[in-house]
């Protein structure tokens, strides 16, 4: 069967009863579904997916599962723009793509805001995901992307981010996660390669076993076309997070399956959450911005791959 | 008039600065940064160079970096090298590689008068690492608390940003690193703390979503900024119709913190505002006039290597009058002076 051989070339394995999330399984109306942060708390998987409702305003629902297979979601969002107060103004055409940071009892959310003043990374707080308060912005405008780390890097909370359009992964750091500074690039565009025009933060950085940090990257491709976005991955230096050690030279996951490649915006996958449960890791990611998909590997895996691609090419 | 331009401009002229290699020629001095030091007025010229052209070749300014250290050297192709792109005016590209045709670093030129400059023979700032691969511009001076902070745009292949640097001396200065990512220029210091915390007007990009803007942000070390707001936008007509973006630090006045702002309009001209903005809250605008005080009128402004540009970045007071340097054309420094209140007699 060629279709099967084909889901072999990922090295992401996708469950088979994806998508696991579409327009169909909502008990409301609305245009899209992108981008899911995950986060495992009390037992529950939770998925933080960004809807777009028929206006053309995105905000952030919760979806929950017992057994990170099938989701329920919310019928209320869980973080709207808001339509008073000091963020209204720069939230005013939606937010979006959110990834979650827990740091002790915390968790963090960063999003996307957008508004005529430009995309900015907004920050929210939650401990029980049902209380959530807004915390500020915490980017200049342009800015996309944006995660925290989970732990602080000598005594400062960190950030990676995407700066305007131009697909450069920057690294800063505050006392406060109000006050950045210390920015510095990180990676860039790789000529020719599948991560050609632009990259950025998929998901929050993962410290691992050597003390290494896992990032989990996006890379866009532009053809002829339209834009190819896929999945890679590099490691961070265990000390200094802005050295880049290693960086696969192919993605982990592409567009291929008939959902990825057909949508609001095709040939598009988009990763913003990770659950890690043991060795293995389990992948939310959204696809041509009409469902969401679930993928599984294992650091194991991911590690072997990144020394496996640079051998061999 | 409000402001009197100097009867000695252009104060001071590509041709008055050495370039700062064998095989590079000065292609522009301009947009000053300035301030008084000691018994001086000190401006940090923004120096601009490119090449010094021979038939047949294209010769383009690189820098090359070892152990922190920028090392200017020509490259040259030949014209008819298949692998060579000409871009535009600004520029061209090889086997990928962008070139541009000239690189700028920040140098200093000094005063007794404030009209009668002697340039420094050698860089003041200069390119040190890939991230300032096509160079130094547009550098800003903000004395605060016994220390001279600098703030400038750097360029590289990912855009411009602005980094800071300090010095007591103007003989040597320290890097602290960037404060503002790409894209972001126009960058003004306040003088001092405001509610405990630095103020600094700053021009991000956003692209593609209404204009250029200026915004408010704050900082409780100069090092890190937050708190980001846009508080000036460019508004309908044809002084503002592409961009505005902040001037040198603002100065401090009973009635507000006053700045002066370029703002790119129609037929990319650039004329000069003044504002007023809230001591307290000094993300609020007080005053703003509709007309600038300042255009480019004479032929070193409204000629030159890109005409109909005059640009400040350096303003210096000085008995009730403040001394405003500006870059004219992209090529020349020159001076206007204005008397502090014949300036705040130009808001509604």
């Amino acid at each position: 069967m060629i279709a099967k051989k084909n889901k072999q070339r990922d090295i992401i394995h996708r469950w088979e009863g994806n998508p696991i999330i579409t327009l169909d399984d909502l008990s409301f109306r609305c245009a899209d579904i992108c981008n899911a942060a995950a986060v495992k708390f009390d037992n529950i998987y939770l998925l933080l997916i960004t809807i777009e409702d028929l206006r053309g305003i995105k905000s952030l629902y919760l979806a929950r599962s017992l057994d990170g297979y099938r989701f329920s979601v919310d019928e209320k969002p869980f973080i709207t723009p808001s339509t008073a107060g000091p963020f209204e103004k720069y939230e005013k055409r939606g937010i979006a793509d959110s990834k979650i940071t827990q740091i002790d009892d915390i968790f963090y959310i960063t999003y996307i805001a957008g508004s005529e003043y430009g995309f900015r990374l907004a920050l929210a707080e939650t401990k029980d995901f049902k209380k959530v308060k807004k915390r500020g912005f915490i980017s200049e405008p342009d800015s996309k992307g944006g995660v925290l780390f989970p732990e602080k890097i000598n005594g400062k909370f960190a950030k990676l981010e995407m700066p305007h359009d131009g697909g450069r992964i920057w690294i800063s750091y505050s006392d406060d996660l109000v006050y950045w500074g210390g920015y510095s690039e990180i990676m860039s565009p790789r000529g020719g390669f599948w991560d050609f025009h632009k990259v950025g933060p998929a998901v929050p950085p993962i410290r691992v076993a050597d003390g290494r940090w896992l990032l989990i990257y996006y890379g866009v491709k532009n053809t002829s076309a339209g834009s190819l976005s896929r999945i890679g991955v590099v490691f961070l230096d265990s000390e200094d997070p802005s050295i880049v050690v290693a960086r696969t030279n192919v993605p982990i996951i592409s567009p291929r399956e008939i959902y990825e490649r057909v949508g609001d915006v095709p040939n598009t996958v988009c990763v913003c959450g990770a659950i890690f449960e043991e060795d293995k890791i389990m992948l939310y990611y959204g696809v041509a911005r009409s469902c969401i998909c679930l993928g599984m590997t294992t650091l194991d895996e991911l590690v072997e791959h990144c020394i496996a691609s640079e051998k061999e090419f | 008039m409000i402001f009197k331009r100097s009867e000695k401009n252009p104060l001071i002229q590509p041709a008055d600065v050495k370039p700062s290699a064998v095989g590079f020629q000065v292609v522009g001095a301009f947009n000053p940064g300035a301030v008084a030091f000691k018994d001086e007025i000190i401006l940090l010229l923004r120096v601009a160079e490119n090449c010094i052209h021979e038939k047949g070749k294209v010769r383009v300014p690189v820098y090359t970096f070892q152990e922190g250290i920028g090392v200017p050297e020509v490259m040259e192709f030949e014209e008819n090298d298949p692998d060579i792109v000409l871009k535009d005016t600004r520029g061209v590209v090889y086997k990928g590689k962008d070139y541009l045709s000239s690189l700028s670093h920040i140098r200093l030129a000094r005063s007794r008068n404030g009209v009668d400059f002697i340039v420094d023979d050698s860089p003041f700032i200069f390119p040190c690492s890939s991230d300032e691969e096509y160079g130094i511009e547009d550098a800003r001076v903000t004395f605060i608390d016994g220390r001279y902070y600098i703030n400038y745009t750097i360029v590289s292949g990912d855009g411009w940003s602005t980094a800071l640097s300090v010095t007591d001396d103007f003989k040597s200065h320290e890097r602290l690193g960037v404060i503002f990512h790409p894209q972001n220029k126009d960058v003004s210091i306040f003088p001092e703390k405001v509610n405990g915390k630095y103020i600094a007007l700053h021009r991000p990009n956003n692209d593609g979503f209404g204009k250029p803007s200026i915004w408010y942000s704050e900082s409780p070390d100069l090092l890190h900024w937050g708190n980001h707001k846009c508080i000036v936008r460019p508004r309908p007509g044809v002084y503002e119709s592409m961009k505005v973006g902040g001037g040198s630090a603002p100065l401090k006045t009973d009635k507000g913190w006053l700045c002066i702002y370029h703002g790119k309009g129609d037929n990319s001209k650039y004329s000069l505002f003044p504002l007023l903005l809230d001591l307290e809250e000094p993300w609020r605008v007080i005053k703003r006039p509709e007309k600038p005080v300042f255009e480019p009128e004479l032929p070193y402004e409204t000629g030159g290597f890109f005409p109909n540009v005059v640009f400040t970045n350096g303003m210096v007071e000085k008995d009730g009058n403040i001394y405003m340097y500006y870059g004219s054309a992209d090529e020349t420094s020159c001076l206007a002076v204005a008397s502090v209140n014949d300036l705040m007699s130009t808001f509604p």
